[in-house]
């Protein structure tokens, strides 16, 4: 089974249930529930690879004139992340028939879903940066029209816009730092850039070439001064603020870092650029967040805190905060994807996002509040559930260096 | 803490904390299978935080195997790792977040009071608004709204550019190359065209004299090409001519004959000292082009016409068969052109003049007999040589363009003699579908080589006996010079008729032409 | 020889370009016809030019003049006149909105 095939499903079945959304809702609905459902059958005999600690890669002839193949990598993290894109793309797909209303023919937001989806297989499987950097774009013009998919809401087309806006001068930036790395890497093939790690940190260029690459994850991973957009793209429906604003687009500047881990990381800069900004994202997202009115707001500033975490465990560059900041990708993607989950019900149920208005829904709804307790005990970090594992394994022993770690762990109790 | 503290916020708020308040509608709960996506996830949560190392250890080393391109680090997954400091600092976390949360009220209002307005978003939206702003002033002041000035400042752009590029190359304008002789022929022709063209700007604001004037500068230009071994380029260029001539006539029908003199003679000064230094950088570098060797990637295609093409024509193999793309796309731009043009007339409402620019009235008489005679002699003769031109064109002088040309100038001179309504009843074609149809062939000419394993526009082609014509070949590029063919005859005619039936459809219903009200069409 | 074809390309030119810069939609059709046979000429010139030798495969032929620009001028020049066509449609389009023929839209103060 090839690898480009489990990116192309998407895509093509995006235009399939464009096509078949006319003949009515729940034959739309099947389609994007199999559509991940046999991509993850797809997935299974490959799976085996990363686990006997292998890579897989497989290559396509595209531009052999000029160096670029379409190579497709699947190693340990992409697996991860694929499973997390098409498992919670499947229960997206489930949520989302039942939150639009009745007489929304479902088409056109599946259409842009799967693509969306198809974009983010696109980003985790790349085997070399131009491919990446492809569908990390259209990752951002799949989530533009997502946000704005209710148009006629003045608030929906300005959030869309923000987003778009950001990301693609993030965007940009990520061009401008790939073709420096490929430059100094002498290839933009994922394999021989991670293999070239020692070369890359001595060459002169590789301060401005961090400097962009961070400008496109910070702007993608709403890291301060970056995360304004992502509280206003909460104007999108809630499934896919569900899919996009906590599982999956905002763990794709996250995922260029751990995937340019062993590439980048480890020199001064990288731990002060990267730790400092997450270690600030993650304060002013859980200060803020506390603030906020309205129940989305609240958690796609929770979401802006938990992303400045993860960046800050792998600006931290041990090895064992980089285990911590890949477990809390995991443990993020399931309580807050349950969580915005339940915020869809709450606003679903009562037509209201607003805090001040939604009180005493216990009495009405209680089994729905105790999933929205269990996952957001788990946000909290207490015991018994991932979120606390995840939190704790910042502090467990003196690996990490003195300053830096005493510093994370004041600010990480605070 | 403050995720505990937001965390209580977000559970004490919403399911606590009093009755709802202004609510439309009593929420209950949500459908059965709405819930199942958060179950699904609420248990991964538990499971995970009570038996990491039996969910999600295996795949976490694998991931962790990837992000550090090496081994896991040593780590111990538990849920009890004893009473160490990350424990107790959890508990703390705990209760400093539900101590915080107790006093959010006071928080609540300093938080109102000085920082709300704090926010990044403020900060992008003022960029955002300078950067309008910028864009704004920057096109403002490039494009005051006059096309002239904006002509003026590209031009001078690009002379100050291409200038730039020769200061400082020290090298010879004139270069080693041998010239050829001049003969008297080519001294007169040269003349002409330069005297015409010439007058053609002097006398521009009589714009049927400039017309005129610049037919005879493409008719010399006609010349130019036969003189230097280019008989296809003549061919086409002499067809275009006509074809150009009579839009333009038609065109100017409807326009004021005269162009007032607007600029003031500081300005026409300026601008004739631009082109004069335009032209004379044109030539320059024609020059400098001219008296210089080169070499050419035409042996490649002389070499392999016959063998490759099927064809002697090497002009006419390269545009079918070699260059088979280019050539689609070129004539996909004129299917698109006319079909732009026909979008831009069908809802054009256009007086038609009664009178032409002294004061005279048209001629009632609308279709000279003799010349609609002749054309409708002419009409036989002129296809069948624009098929002969057709059929000839992979070997001598010819193809589809030209002959396309061709016809198209025959069928238009038979509206113009006698008229469209006349020959739109023995020619009831939808030119669309012409257009379509040369388009479908030239690439499904292309598609069948695809089919049969070759790249695209693939050509091949053999040899068929014919009776009494003799050998004779046919390529399948053939096939594609006819959809070349046909896109050219009806493209160049959907142009023509419908610019013609624009005034036909104007003319006044009673009374015909001459007798129709005198009114200055000149709204100005 | 070379001299004649050098000095029609400027003089096209400079016609081309003086009649672009009215004010008028019509001499500005007529300029770029004037530009396109400049263009079109320089574009063959490029070639080099020869006489007498058409790029007709010929066992008696010693030498062929260059069949590349003939090729590129021949469409060009079918092409230039469908621009000239839509150019001169948008400019009768822009009188019939307008009810002038400034190239700008408004008539002359």
């Amino acid at each position: 089974m090839h690898l480009l095939f489990l990116i192309c499903l998407p895509f093509i079945s995006a235009v399939v249930v464009a096509a078949i959304s006319r003949l009515g809702r729940s034959q739309a609905v099947w389609l994007a529930g199999i559509t991940p459902l046999l991509s993850l059958l797809c997935l299974f005999p490959l799976a085996k690879t990363p686990f006997t600690g292998h890579t897989l890669i497989q290559r396509v002839n595209w531009l052999s004139a000029v160096g670029l193949d379409l190579v497709f990598y699947l190693d340990g993290l992409s697996l991860l992340f694929v499973l997390l894109i098409l498992g919670i793309g499947f229960l997206i797909v489930l949520y989302a028939s039942y939150y639009l209303p009745q007489q929304d023919r479902l088409g056109r937001f599946y259409a842009y879903l799967l693509l969306f989806m198809g974009s983010m297989l696109g980003i985790v499987l790349a085997g070399n940066l131009i491919q990446l950097l492809i569908c990390w774009e259209l990752t951002s013009l799949t989530s533009f029209l997502l946000v704005s998919y209710g148009y006629e809401r003045e608030e929906a087309r300005t959030g869309a816009r923000m987003a778009l806006t950001v990301t693609g001068a993030g965007g940009l930036a990520l061009l401008g730092g790939f073709l420096l790395l490929g430059h100094i890497a002498g290839s933009f093939e994922l394999a021989v850039i991670l293999a070239a790690g020692d070369t890359i940190r001595a060459h002169p260029l590789y301060l401005p070439m961090l400097l962009l690459i961070l400008l496109g994850v910070f702007t993608k991973s709403a890291q301060v001064p970056f995360h304004f957009w992502l509280p206003s793209a909460m104007a999108a429906p809630t499934p896919a603020s569900a899919y996009l604003h906590s599982a999956t687009m905002v763990k794709a500047g996250v995922f260029l870092l751990a995937r340019l881990f062993p590439a980048l990381s480890g020199t001064p800069e990288w731990a002060w650029l990267v730790g400092g900004t997450g270690l600030l994202t993650l304060l002013l997202g859980a200060f803020f967040a506390l603030f906020q009115h309205d129940i989305k707001g609240l958690l796609a500033y929770s979401t802006v805190s938990h992303l400045g975490l993860i960046t800050l465990l792998f600006g931290i560059g041990t090895p064992l905060a980089a285990v911590a900041g890949v477990f809390h990708i995991i443990n993020h993607a399931t309580f807050k994807a349950s969580l915005f989950m339940a915020a869809g019900v709450i606003d679903h149920e009562t037509g209201s996002r607003d805090m001040r208005q939604i009180n005493g829904l216990w009495s009405y709804m209680p089994y729905t509040g105790v999933l929205a307790m269990v996952a957001s005990a788990a946000m909290a970090g207490v015991p018994l559930l991932n979120g606390f594992l995840s939190k704790e394994m910042f502090l467990p022993k003196p690996l990490m260096r003195p300053p830096i770690s005493t510093l994370v762990g004041c600010c990480q109790r605070w | 803490m403050f995720a505990v503290a937001y965390s209580l916020r977000f559970i004490h708020d919403v399911f606590f904390n009093g009755e709802p308040i202004g609510l439309g509608k009593t929420p209950h709960e949500p459908p059965r299978w709405m819930k199942a996506p958060m179950e699904v996830l609420v248990v991964l949560c538990l499971v995970v935080g009570i038996f990491p190392a039996l969910t999600v250890e295996p795949l976490l080393n694998v991931a962790v195997t990837g992000v550090l391109q090496g081994p896991p680090p040593e780590y111990n997954l538990a849920i009890w790792h004893g009473f160490t400091p990350a424990l107790w600092m959890s508990l703390l976390a705990l209760v400093g977040g539900g101590w915080l949360y107790s006093g959010r009220r006071p928080l609540f209002a300093f938080y109102e009071r000085y920082l709300e307005r704090i926010e990044a978003k403020v900060l992008y939206e003022g960029l955002l608004q300078r950067l309008f702003a910028l864009a704004g002033v920057l096109t403002r002041w490039f494009d005051t709204g006059s096309l002239q000035r904006l002509l003026v400042v590209t031009i001078s752009a690009f002379l100050v550019l291409g200038v730039a590029g020769f200061i400082g190359a020290a090298m010879p304008l004139t270069g080693p190359r041998g010239l050829l002789p001049v003969d008297g022929m080519s001294l007169l022709a040269t003349m002409i065209l330069l005297a015409t063209a010439i007058a053609t700007v002097i006398l521009h604001r009589q714009r049927l004299v400039a017309l005129v004037l610049i037919g005879v500068v493409g008719l010399v230009t006609t010349l130019i090409f036969i003189k230097f071994s280019a008989p296809d380029l003549a061919l086409t260029q002499l067809s275009v001519e006509v074809v150009t001539v009579v839009l333009l006539l038609l065109a100017l029908y409807f326009l004021p004959q005269h162009s007032p003199l607007e600029s003031a003679p500081v300005q026409r000064i300026g601008h004739g000292l631009l082109a004069v230094v335009a032209g004379g950088g044109a030539a320059a570098l024609a020059w400098a082009v001219l008296t210089r060797p080169y070499d050419t990637i035409a042996g490649y295609f002389l070499a392999n016409s016959v063998p490759g093409g099927g064809g002697a024509n090497v002009v006419n193999v390269i545009l079918v068969d070699f260059r088979g793309y280019d050539t689609l796309g070129e004539i996909s731009v004129l299917a698109l052109a006319a079909l732009g043009i026909y979008a831009m007339l069908e809802r054009l409402h256009l007086d038609s003049p009664t009178r032409d620019a002294d004061g005279r009235l048209w001629d009632g008489e609308l279709h000279p007999a003799i010349m609609a005679t002749l054309a409708r002699l002419l009409l036989p003769l002129a296809l069948l040589v624009s098929v002969y031109i057709f059929l000839r064109g992979h070997n001598r002088p010819g193809g589809g363009f030209i002959a396309g040309l061709i016809t198209a100038v025959a069928l238009i001179t038979q509206y113009l003699a006698n008229g469209v309504g006349w020959t739109h009843a023995r020619l009831p074609w939808n030119m669309h579908l012409l257009i379509g149809l040369g388009l479908l062939i030239a690439a499904f000419t292309g598609l069948a080589s695809l089919g049969l394993g070759y790249p695209f526009l693939t050509s091949t082609f053999g040899h068929l006996h014919w009776p009494l014509v003799g050998d004779f070949e046919l390529a399948s590029a053939m096939a594609f010079d006819l959809g070349v063919y046909l896109v050219v005859v009806g493209a160049t005619l959907l142009i023509l008729i419908h610019l013609g039936l624009i005034h036909q459809n104007r003319l006044p219903k009673d009374g015909g032409w001459a007798k129709g009200s005198v009114q200055s069409t000149d709204k100005r | 020889m070379e001299l004649l074809i050098v000095l029609i390309i400027g003089v096209l030119t400079a016609c081309g370009v003086y009649l672009t810069l009215r004010g008028r939609t019509f001499p500005v059709v007529l300029g770029l016809t004037f530009l396109s046979y400049a263009v079109n000429l320089f574009l063959f010139a490029m070639g080099r030019l020869t006489v007498g030798q058409p790029a007709i495969i010929d066992p008696r032929a010693a030498a062929y003049a260059d069949p590349v620009p003939q090729a590129l001028v021949l469409t060009a020049i079918v092409i230039g006149f469908a621009m000239t066509a839509f150019v001169i449609v948008l400019a009768l389009k822009a009188r019939a909105e307008l009810g002038n023929d400034h190239v700008d839209g408004r008539p002359a103060p």
